[in-house]
């Protein structure tokens, strides 16, 4: 039987750290960032960052996590995640770089504390798969989680899949990112037969999120509960099935490898 | 003596996750998938509650409900709808058809079984007891 704070780390809900004390070294593309050791993202995870300058003025990005630098092994240097920006047109990118340019040479560095608000993750392992929501989500946002989801999604083979979708931090969100979150639901509802778990309270996000179930046909696939100390013993009997059913070994202590 | 509840529905997922989320309950389930095979089973097995999913084949759940009424031995019989559709309309048109209470997918696991408890009668705290028991 899996604990509550297996499955917590298996449905990828970060740990509650201080959204502020980041520091991020930014690059024309994106940046590094840091934060002493307490640094808990993973590659892929979904992220906006605000920059506050001198002038006042908030500038704020949606990022995508690409690799993630872990303290073991590279003692010498500071826990790190590199961020890409996903949300940049091209000419925004290019007032962004003009703008860098010079924050740069007026400043002699480009590193600038940001506060960090987590967006979503996204884990897989076998037939497993979970994702994580939090707050309102933007239409490019959405979008890029999609974009995980569908990665995932590449590198999963068999035709039963366990999906936890935790989306009790998940807040309601304008029209054009829900028809991305329904894109992802209806190709995992294409692609396998899925037994799942849907966590989160009845809030408004979650009232829109389970409609999006509904309408990916999925409604039949899930069951609601309002926390994860209620999924805990759902959950693990439908991991039971489906590691029956596909007949893959690795079950037991997954949620440890996966943290 | 045990209860019998009686689960209806053509998706073999959504069975699955019912009859998980009354596993530990102390019920017996019996399963159906679909609203005839649901009427034949209820005349043999005369369980004291029944989830009834709406869209089906062969006979849908808002007719397997009025056939069930018809018959004097299902008239009392607690009957849950479990539906994709929560429009008004929907809904009244279960009540319509004689059903007891309804639910709409996906289904709360906590709520499911805390409707079936309450139908068949257990006290709240019993009520409280059992979904404790399904959430631990």
């Amino acid at each position: 039987m899996h604990s509550v704070s297996q499955l917590a780390a298996h449905g990828a809900a970060p740990r509650p750290t201080s959204p502020t004390g980041y520091q991020l070294s930014l690059h024309p593309e994106g940046g590094l960032l840091t934060k002493g050791r307490e640094l808990d993202l993973s590659a892929g995870d979904g992220i906006a960052v605000e920059l506050r300058l001198s002038t006042g003025i908030p500038m704020q990005f949606t990022a995508t996590v690409r690799w993630v630098r872990e303290r073991e092994g590279q003692a010498e240097l500071a826990p790190g995640a590199w961020i890409d920006f996903t949300d940049l047109g091209v000419a925004e990118r290019r007032e962004f770089q003009r703008w860098l340019r010079y924050f740069r040479a007026s400043r002699g560095s480009s590193t600038v504390e940001v506060t960090l608000a987590r967006k979503y993750r996204v884990r897989h392992r076998g037939p497993e798969l979970s994702v994580w929501l939090g707050g309102r989500l933007e239409s490019g946002e959405s979008e890029a989680l999609r974009g995980q989801v569908e990665l995932a999604l590449d590198s999963m083979r068999g035709e039963t899949l366990a999906l936890l979708i935790d989306a009790s931090e998940f807040r309601p969100s304008p029209e054009d990112s829900l028809t991305q979150l329904r894109a992802w639901l209806e190709e995992v509802a294409a692609q396998f037969t899925v037994l799942g778990v849907l966590v989160g309270t009845r809030s408004v996000g979650n009232m829109q999120f389970a409609r999006l179930a509904r309408e990916a046909e999925l409604a039949d696939s899930l069951v609601s509960l309002a926390s994860l100390e209620q999924a805990r013993q759902p959950w693990a009997m439908i991991l039971d099935q489906v590691y029956a059913v596909e007949q893959v070994a690795g079950r037991s202590g997954s949620f440890e490898r996966n943290a | 003596m045990s209860k019998t509840v009686l689960l209806v529905d053509d998706s073999r997922t959504a069975l699955m996750l019912q009859k998980m989320m009354l596993a530990k309950t102390g019920f017996e389930v019996l399963t159906a998938t679909d609203g005839r095979a649901a009427i034949d089973l209820a005349k043999q097995r005369d369980p004291d509650l029944i989830v009834m999913d709406v869209m089906m084949p062969k006979l849908n759940g808002i007719d397997a409900v009025r056939h069930l009424r018809a018959d004097p031995n299902f008239r009392d019989t607690p009957i849950i709808m479990v539906t994709t559709r929560s429009e008004a309309f929907s809904v009244n048109e279960g009540y319509a058809a004689g059903c007891t209470d309804y639910m709409t997918k996906p289904f709360n696991g906590a709520e499911l079984v805390a409707k079936i408890n309450r139908h068949l009668g257990f006290e709240d705290d019993e009520v409280e007891a059992r979904s404790t028991e399904v959430r631990r």
